[in-house]
């Protein structure tokens, strides 16, 4: 067992006790950090156990805290709420919908397995290519700086079936996020860089911030009008989509014509601190009645439209209650310079669900995935 | 005739299998707790010297069967396989198998399935059972240690099939063994994991010794014309092979430490001149590793790159040598050796045309070190287990990978492997796939060798080969 040889026993006592060391001393640190996980504390400093967080809605009446990086925001008031106080409430709502363990699964059963959601890229020439998703997200507020966690697994198309990625994402904006990405060919769960705001996210028309949440500070914002959603937006918005040869445009307009009729939205132009290569400002419409974006157009610095996206909203179950939190079922996303665009349907989110534990955001949950 | 009738078996069993096994069935058929899935490719491989000349024409069968026994609990997973490499069957009137003896042995040991080795019917068949602090993987299966992707320094457990050298997937290389895989997790991020493999099988080498396949190394080619007695490691418990492994993860930064107690995967020559023979005998090894991944939001001025590396090191290793005491007669000695490798990794997740997932481009060093050098002077010189050349103290291996294969897809992936050798062997291997369809994926892929004729790559040299693969999945 021992080496023969001064040289070679040197070695092997000496990796030998970095060995003991390590194992000893990382798996009671390791330990004792994990031990904070099973437990949340809200802006009001009560410590609630794993799974019963609340969400914008229910922390509407006790939300005291300003600070982007908690969970409990205020709503502001409609009639006096500024530029920045809109985008804020944009980042809480999505915030809340993290906080409250979302989990995409069980909608349909796509060729025998359980999916949650499907998106569809489809080039200038109408050619498509599908892909569906399984997908949980959770916060993990004050622990080792971690704001949440985020497992999206792949089924389909069948050279993807089986990758998963593991995203853990921190308090600190200016931390890059950890990403693991489970490569059934390799075996391996393989480390791979952080993606930036404006970088295309998987080869969609959703760049990373689209997809996790944009620092509402990295901007500055002015409110431009206010709109409201009538026969005249909705048939501008059918023509963009349509110069897309969307196949969710119907989807849209029932949206419109049904959940937001009528409705009012701030016209907001946001433009981004540092600067962006993509991109010089975004125009968005935020619908006053959920507070949520429904449509945001960029462009570049000769006031070329680059980009086109539509959010349809509609009300998501929590788990084995009454209560409700918004979702997007439909995204669009349209390069106008490309004319590439995806469509994103989330056919089934559930909230609170009991299957979104803590060992779902870990590796050794990714190693356990065939596909 | 028989071959044809054969083939056209095979081809149905194919055809009904692929149609019968298909996600799509066992959903139909109500089996709602099967999970199955699988493929049917075939990869051609054609000398870049002579597009005439095919060097395999492989085709595989295999059917994955994923049964949930009680959900998040105990699973059961199985994978067939079944193999035939046509090429053998093929008339070619020149090139390796121009040699009817040749092709008759060559054909018997690599035409079709075998058991030890990549080819095997059974691919994989293990039980899965969680708990809360255990996962528990027992049966036939892989068991994957090491962070990088282009060179095997930790990646030890499973012995490699090398028919095709270093070009397959390694999922495809790596030959399954029967054991147990018991991780015990103290907390949510951290793992001990014990090995423990009765299984014990050697490399898989292009065909046996002596005879002429592209990828038959040069010690192999020019044994001397002795009886050769291979020694094989009984199973038995005193032999088994055992392992440990500890996992950390702290999010930007995670690390492994190693142990495998092991028998080597290639035997060493033992030349026995008074009964005219060589005996390959293997010997037990131990294996002091470790590995990590370090996330950097900032490095040498890049942003967002993540750093990977990878140790190794091997005591009581073997070595091929000639003993100056001995008239410089080949022999095979215990060495020590030590290996790492390094990759610094940076992700480019800007679409373009040719990468519109993103590119992945990745920096390698892998440096081997014979810790016993001082020997190679006074005693003995130590060489190049694969070619018999002389053996440098350090051998060193710097390469480039671009790839955007591993990242969630576009029809168009493409990739390049670019390696050199200080020995001045380089590696080239550019590829591309293209998915025609959901099921239907096109690759194609050139590796091109280079170097020395005696080099570990440029050995391979006339072996440079353009491959097709054509994968239909279900």
């Amino acid at each position: 067992m021992i080496p023969t040889g001064k040289k070679n026993q040197t070695v092997f006592w000496i990796l030998g006790a970095v060995f003991g060391l390590t194992f000893f001393g990382m798996s009671s640190l390791s330990h004792a950090l994990d031990e904070v996980e099973e437990f949340v504390t809200a802006s009001d400093g009560t410590t609630i156990p794993w799974g019963i967080k609340e969400g914008y809605e229910a922390s509407d009446a006790t939300g005291k805290n300003l600070d982007p990086i908690m969970y409990y925001g205020r709503k502001p008031d409609v009639a006096k709420a500024t530029p920045l106080e809109i985008e804020k409430a944009w980042w809480y709502q999505i915030r809340g919908q993290f906080a409250n363990n979302l989990y995409g699964a069980e909608g349909e059963k796509v060729k025998g397995f359980d999916v949650g959601a499907l998106v569809t890229k489809t080039n200038k020439r109408g050619i498509t290519r599908d892909s569906a998703t399984r997908r949980w997200v959770s916060s993990w507020p004050k622990t080792n700086g971690i704001d949440y966690k985020d497992c999206v697994m792949f089924l389909s198309p069948e050279d993807m079936r089986g990758i998963a990625t593991l995203i853990w994402y921190y308090t600190d904006f200016n931390k890059d996020y950890d990403q693991w990405l489970w490569v059934p060919v390799l075996r391996k769960v393989r480390k791979i860089g952080a993606m930036e705001g404006e970088d295309s996210f998987g080869g969609m028309d959703f760049d990373y911030d689209d997809m996790s949440l944009r620092n509402p500070f990295q901007d500055t914002y002015e409110l431009l009008r206010i709109d409201t959603v009538d026969d005249r937006f909705i048939e501008e918005q059918r023509n963009i989509m349509s110069s897309y040869n969307s196949k969710d445009m119907d989807k849209m307009t029932e949206y419109f014509k049904k959940e937001a009729y009528g409705h009012k939205m701030w016209v907001m132009e946001s433009k981004p601190k540092p600067k962006r290569m993509t991109y010089n400002k975004r125009i968005i419409w935020f619908e006053q009645n959920i507070w949520r974006m429904v449509k945001c157009d960029w462009y570049d610095e000769g006031g070329r439209k680059v980009k086109d996206m539509y959010r349809a909203w509609a009300l998501s179950d929590f788990y084995n209650s009454d209560r409700k939190h918004t979702f997007e079922h439909v995204i669009f996303a349209g390069t106008a310079l490309t004319g590439h665009h995806t469509e994103m349907n989330v056919l089934k989110i559930e909230f609170n669900h009991p299957k979104n534990t803590p060992e779902i955001f870990t590796v050794r949950n990714l190693m356990r995935k065939r596909w | 005739m028989k071959k044809k009738i054969l083939f056209k078996r095979l081809l149905l069993v194919f055809f009904i299998a692929g149609t019968l096994g298909s996600a799509d069935s066992a959903y139909a058929f109500g089996w709602e707790s099967f999970e199955v899935g699988g493929y049917i490719r075939n990869e051609t491989s054609m000398r870049l010297r002579d597009a005439n000349e095919i060097l395999w024409s492989e085709n595989i069968f295999q059917l994955d069967v994923n049964t949930t026994l009680k959900p998040e609990v105990a699973y059961f997973y199985f994978s067939a396989r079944l193999y035939y490499d046509a090429v053998y069957d093929i008339k070619q009137s020149k090139g390796f198998l121009d040699d009817d003896t040749n092709r008759r042995e060559l054909r018997r040991y690599m035409a079709t399935n075998r058991v030890g080795t990549q080819a095997d019917y059974v691919r994989e068949c293990y039980f899965d059972l969680y708990t809360d602090h255990f996962d528990v993987r027992l049966g036939k299966q892989q068991i994957v240690w090491g962070e990088t992707d282009a060179f095997k320094i930790l990646d030890i457990i499973n012995p490699q099939d090398i028919r095709h050298f270093n070009q397959d997937l390694w999922e495809d290389s790596r030959i399954t063994l029967w054991g147990a895989k018991i991780d015990y997790n103290p907390t949510l991020n951290s793992a001990l994991q014990l090995v423990i493999l009765p299984d014990i099988r050697p490399l898989y080498w292009q065909a046996y010794p002596g005879r002429d396949h592209p990828f038959t190394p040069l010690s192999q080619r020019v044994l001397p014309p002795l009886a050769l007695d291979e020694h094989k490691v009984a199973r038995n418990l005193s032999n088994t092979e055992w392992g440990i492994r500890w996992f950390q993860n702290f999010g930007s930064f995670n690390y492994t430490l190693n142990y495998f107690r092991h028998w080597t995967d290639t035997p060493g020559a033992y030349l026995n001149l008074s009964k005219f023979k060589i005996d390959f005998k293997y010997k037990r090894v131990h294996s002091l590793g470790g590995s990590f991944s370090w996330n950097f939001t900032r490095f040498l001025g890049l942003s967002s790159v993540v750093l990977r590396g990878e140790t190794v090191l091997n005591l009581k290793d073997l070595q091929p040598a000639l003993n100056y005491s001995k008239g410089g007669l080949p022999e095979t000695v215990r060495s020590d050796n030590w290996n790492y490798a390094l990759t610094l990794q940076k992700t480019f997740w800007q679409p373009y045309v040719l990468w519109p997932s993103g590119l992945d481009i990745q920096f390698y060093i892998f440096q081997s070190v014979i810790l016993d050098y001082e020997d190679s002077k006074t005693k003995r010189h130590y060489l190049v287990p694969q070619t018999n050349a002389h053996a440098d103290e350090f051998e060193t291996i710097l390469a480039f990978i671009f790839t955007s294969a591993y990242l969630p897809g576009e029809y168009l992936k493409p990739q390049l492997l670019v390696a050199y050798k200080d020995d001045g062997d380089w590696w080239i291997n550019p590829g591309v796939s293209y998915e025609w369809s959901e099921r239907v994926t096109l690759f194609l892929a050139a590796h091109i060798y280079t170097g020395p004729f005696d080099g570990l790559i440029g050995e391979f040299q006339k072996s440079s080969n353009i491959l097709l693969r054509v994968k239909y999945g279900f």
